[in-house]
């Protein structure tokens, strides 16, 4: 991307994070949403984040490719038995990455 | 309580400072760590140094973050990134509506400076403080300009890191970001509802890239997760 760009994608995504913020308590004086969206939007994190988890560990170079040799997999249960345990994201993400890392020395 | 209502309560805007700066402290550690770590990520995955430190000034929210630099390193369509920050971000409207009851005394540009420096902790510290209508303006600012200002050294700090390690692949940090989010995401699943979701969402993301949604992949498994939700909602019923 160049620089234009970058900076166009920065600010919009600053304007839309600002926006979402500020429409609440600008526009709404305490009224609540309707029901269904309050039901929506309490299911947003739990889909947008597993999501994007599994984008993460499945797509290479555009491509989904869930391969055995690739330990990341290995070691996602254990990280969300980690999650689930301490429910600390700090800890898992530590943890996490040293299994990664620990696995990657054994296998080679 | 009971304890501040019979002491007079000491004023002027120097204890209002210490009080914003007492209320975020324990957030401050946690947001050091996570800035840190979003520096170090934003340069593995390739962003500019100055574009990795202005999006923690100018967009602070820290899932968002992420997943731009991301979807940024892949160089995907600037549209398809802006809505996936606004979805991600969405959550934040349930929270600012929260707050409306507690900020009505505020011009329209202190709740939008509010707004801007609004995060999942800043709402945690402010939904359980303003309700008790003790939190003067000057405390409420210090607590969230204190956060913002330590969030964009850490985001510098991570970056300075990120420059300087030579091999980050070698400490695995390609998994940092997943950990992350399962960090992130786990202490969410509360019922059997959310956990469908979860993997709702997560099997609609591999099905969608295999038919080739690429970018849209993110936002169709997010509608797909939250359809399940509903389901789940109207079945359990």
């Amino acid at each position: 991307m160049d620089q234009t760009t970058l900076l166009l994608t920065v600010f919009g995504v600053a304007a839309v994070s600002l926006a979402i913020r500020a429409a609440p308590l600008l526009l709404l004086s305490g009224r609540r949403l309707p029901r269904v969206m309050e039901e929506m939007l309490e299911y947003v994190p739990a889909a947008a984040l597993a999501a994007l988890t599994m984008q993460l560990l499945a797509v290479r170079e555009g491509a989904v490719l869930i391969a055995p040799d690739d330990v990341r997999w290995w070691a996602l249960l254990p990280t969300i038995a980690i999650a689930a345990w301490r429910r600390s994201m700090l800890l898992t993400v530590f943890l996490g990455v040293a299994l990664v890392a620990g696995l990657r020395l054994v296998t080679g | 309580m009971s304890e501040e209502a019979e002491t007079p309560r000491k004023n002027g805007p120097l204890r209002d400072v210490a009080r914003g700066i007492g209320v975020i402290s324990p957030v401050l550690m946690v947001y050091t760590a996570i800035g840190m770590a979003y520096g170090v990520l934003a340069i593995d995955s390739g962003i500019p140094p100055w574009l990795a430190v202005a999006m923690s000034a100018l967009v602070y929210a820290g899932t968002a973050q992420l997943v731009g630099v991301q979807m940024i390193a892949l160089s995907l369509p600037p549209v398809s990134i802006i809505i996936t920050a606004a979805v991600i971000n969405a959550r934040f409207f349930v929270m600012a509506s929260g707050l409306v009851p507690y900020l009505r005394q505020f011009s329209w540009w202190q709740r939008t400076l509010y707004a801007m420096q609004l995060t999942d902790a800043t709402f945690a510290l402010h939904i359980a403080r303003l309700p008790r209508g003790n939190a003067t303006k000057t405390e409420i600012y210090t607590t969230n300009i204190v956060g913002h200002l330590v969030w964009v050294g850490a985001t510098t700090a991570g970056v300075i890191v990120g420059q300087t390690a030579e091999n980050l692949d070698a400490f695995a940090i390609d998994f940092a970001m997943p950990a992350m989010f399962v960090g992130l995401l786990v202490p969410l699943v509360r019922d059997r509802g959310q956990v469908l979701v979860g993997l709702g969402a997560a099997a609609a993301t591999i099905g969608f890239f295999a038919v080739g949604a690429s970018f849209w992949t993110i936002l169709l498994a997010t509608a797909v997760g939250i359809l399940i939700g509903l389901g789940a909602d109207r079945w359990a019923k």
